[in-house]
């Protein structure tokens, strides 16, 4: 790892001596902030908080088109869409979304199916990561694993300072990424090093809420069957809003559009809030209500997954906290969890 | 505590004891101290912690369609006694539209509405509170109200002021109906409506054509079809939606028939044109229906203003047949109603 200093005024040349990426930048949008690809370097706001949508749909998009079809007289045209897949960078993501996607890898790129469009995309991609010196209200990241100040899954990391950023080149992605704009670079000093570490103090210690999730999974299982799911399940409208928006859900669902002559196979992010999702075709649901499909919602990220990857599916970024219409909180719930006054103790 | 919750939750906590109604529609206070929860109270105990202060942004009649979509157990006997239910003025409208549709009769809901000030925009609270660097803490205790021309937060005795037009819903400011204009019971003194204007739409109308187009192109472009607005809307309350469908794609056997009895308007996949399909159809169920309680806009998770659309839906329908709908319990119904005088022979 080598460690390099760049100046404030300087980080839009950086942004534009990029060639040949596609670069997505937090930009600001109303009162929100989304990632999209950057046109002028002046759209990147990286003071941002925390973008409306993880940056996941880079690696992982709502919508993608996995091949075009089309019918001839003699046979038909297939065009498989993964040779089209271009080279991207994602610059200025937090820890927590980066952190989602080393989740989503062992979903996606682990075991004896590798997803090709996940894979190609994942491989093109280079992590540029922004430390985080001012967590939101609900941010809880420090309680699950990740961390404002964590370089876990980046290939290069940046921590604003006071005059500058520290660029920490960590992979050798990263270092290809910075190639051409090495003369933009200066060197470090060990006061911005100090720096850093006293940044990264103050930070943690603005951190207002946790989660203690020692034990939770046994307990959870314990209580399966209880009310308590339906009475924190009360307020949902089964909207989805915590699940198209978490940085580590992966459900897809594939559709085929087009006419009978030609269309496309394309994958749409699915959620488990929505009934259709467990619908059998006797109409049979398995998860016939929002307590149901709440309840999976919680164990998919603090029981299955943990049991299945040693890794929790929560990463702790609070959106689901956020921008739920109807407050519904997974640090309470889970929390509450050890109040429950039934199941086996 | 104030004497609005105290009086919610006797009211509330009297009519379950009483076995008057099934359950009680209300809100809760919510974790983070800033926001209320809605839930649903079963007991005269659950009534208890029902709060009703300027944070119940909730329309509570969104709940109200659960109950005829729960499917019952085998030999389980349907409970007939009405739901209870909270509502401001602006909520109050959408249960009496559902009434006017007949999805429930009058006497299958008890009305408990409060006259209504504004509720507080709660992210832009959030964000004030922070930014005066107030204690997170402190909010724990937290208490709102509003009184005049502020927003008054008291937490462990000590208060905060806030100017209530930097603070308070958008929609709050442009309220014609704080009062409830259907209750069985009602909390509160009369409050002034605010002026019959349409102040939020000049931006939007004063826009060309290709202005607005590309406005709402680029608002469509970040749409994520989580379906929330949708899910919140109290007039939506169709048992399955044309937009989200479980039937397997179209195949190339797939007959004319069964194209027809399984008509998708919009495809699940979140593209530019299927984003406007979906906005603008369920505009178009809206119109002559919405009642305008901006639900839609502020469940919105990455910010469309969807209620510029539902305003002006409202302004249109106005001025043209000088219609608005959920004023009261009368079967009413903007583009479902026939007269036989009708000046144009018609489709009938």
């Amino acid at each position: 790892m080598t460690t390099y200093k760049i100046s404030k005024d300087k980080m839009n040349e950086l942004l534009t001596s990029i060639k040949g990426y596609d670069v997505y930048v937090p930009t600001e949008m109303g009162d929100k902030f989304q990632f999209r690809v950057m046109k002028d370097a002046g759209d990147a706001k990286l003071g941002y908080s925390q973008s409306a949508k993880p940056p996941k749909d880079v690696i992982f998009p709502q919508n993608e088109v996995l091949m075009n079809y089309k019918i001839q007289p003699n046979g038909f045209d297939v065009e498989n869409s993964l040779d089209h897949i271009g080279k991207f960078v994602i610059f200025g993501i937090r820890n927590c979304d980066a952190r989602a996607l080393k989740y989503l890898d062992t979903q996606m790129l682990n075991g004896k199916y590798v997803d090709p469009y996940y894979a190609k995309r994942r491989e093109n991609t280079t992590v540029v990561g922004l430390a985080c010196n001012s967590p939101l209200y609900n941010c809880f990241c420090r309680s699950v694993g990740a961390g404002p100040h964590h370089k876990e899954g980046h290939d290069v990391h940046l921590t604003e300072l006071d005059d500058g950023y520290l660029v920490e080149v960590i992979t050798d992605k990263g270092k290809e990424l910075l190639a051409n704009s090495m003369s933009l670079l200066a060197g470090s000093s060990d006061a911005d090093t100090s720096k850093q570490a006293e940044l990264k103090q103050a930070c943690e210690a603005k951190f207002v809420r946790k989660i203690d999730v020692k034990g939770n999974d046994k307990r959870m299982l314990d209580i399966f069957e209880s009310d308590y799911w339906r009475d924190v399940s009360d307020g949902c409208i089964g909207c989805g809003i915590c699940t198209l928006l978490c940085p580590t859900c992966f459900c897809f669902d594939i559709q085929d559009i087009g006419s009978r002559k030609e269309g496309q196979r394309v994958r749409v992010w699915d959620s488990c809030q929505y009934p259709e999702y467990t619908m059998h075709a006797s109409s049979h649901n398995p998860r016939p209500g929002k307590k149901e499909r709440q309840r999976q919602r919680f164990f998919h990220k603090y029981v299955y997954s943990y049991k299945n990857n040693q890794m929790l599916g929560c990463v702790g970024c609070g959106r689901c906290i956020n921008q739920c219409p109807t407050q519904i909180d997974i640090i309470d719930v889970i929390e509450g969890v050890k109040n429950v006054k039934e199941g086996s103790e | 505590m104030s004497a609005k919750n105290d009086q919610l939750r006797k009211i509330a906590r009297t009519l379950l004891a009483e076995g008057k109604v099934k359950y009680f529609l209300g809100n809760v206070r919510g974790a983070d101290g800033f926001s209320s929860k809605p839930t649903t109270a079963r007991t005269p105990e659950e009534a208890n912690e029902f709060v009703w202060d300027p944070s119940c942004v909730n329309n509570m009649a969104s709940y109200l369609h659960e109950d005829k979509k729960r499917v019952l157990k085998r030999g389980e006997e349907p409970d007939t006694r009405p739901i209870g239910i909270f509502v401001k003025g602006c909520d109050s409208r959408s249960v009496a539209l559902n009434i006017q549709e007949h999805i429930f009769e009058r006497e299958q809901i008890y009305i408990v509405g409060a006259t209504c000030e504004g509720v507080v925009d709660v992210p832009k609270l959030k964000k004030a509170w922070m930014k005066r660097g107030l204690p997170v803490a402190a909010t724990n205790t937290l208490q709102l109200s509003i009184n005049g021309d502020e927003v008054i937060a008291s937490f462990d005795g000590k208060q905060e002021k806030f100017a209530k037009d930097d603070v308070i819903m958008q929609r709050c400011k442009v309220c014609r109906y704080p009062n409830p204009v259907i209750y069985d019971e009602l909390i509160g003194e009369q409050v002034e409506p605010k002026p019959d204007a349409y102040p939020d739409l000049e931006e939007m109308e004063a826009m060309s054509p290709a202005e607005r187009w590309a406005f709402w192109t680029e608002q469509f472009s970040t749409c994520v079809r989580c379906l929330a607005c949708r899910n919140v809307c109290p007039a939506c309350y169709c048992r399955e939606c044309s937009v989200q469908r479980s039937n397997p794609a179209f195949g190339p056997r797939t007959t004319p028939t069964e194209k027809m009895a399984k008509a998708q308007f919009s495809n699940k996949t979140p593209t530019m044109e299927d984003n406007f399909n979906f906005h603008m159809s369920r505009m178009y169920h809206m119109t002559g229906r919405c009642t305008n309680c901006g639900e839609c806009n502020r469940v919105c998770p990455v910010g469309i203003p969807l209620r510029l659309l539902t305003r002006k839906m409202d302004k249109d329908v106005r001025e043209t047949y000088d219609h608005e709908s959920g004023l009261d319990t009368e079967p009413k119904n903007l583009l479902a109603e026939y007269d036989d005088d009708d000046p144009e022979g018609g489709f009938l």
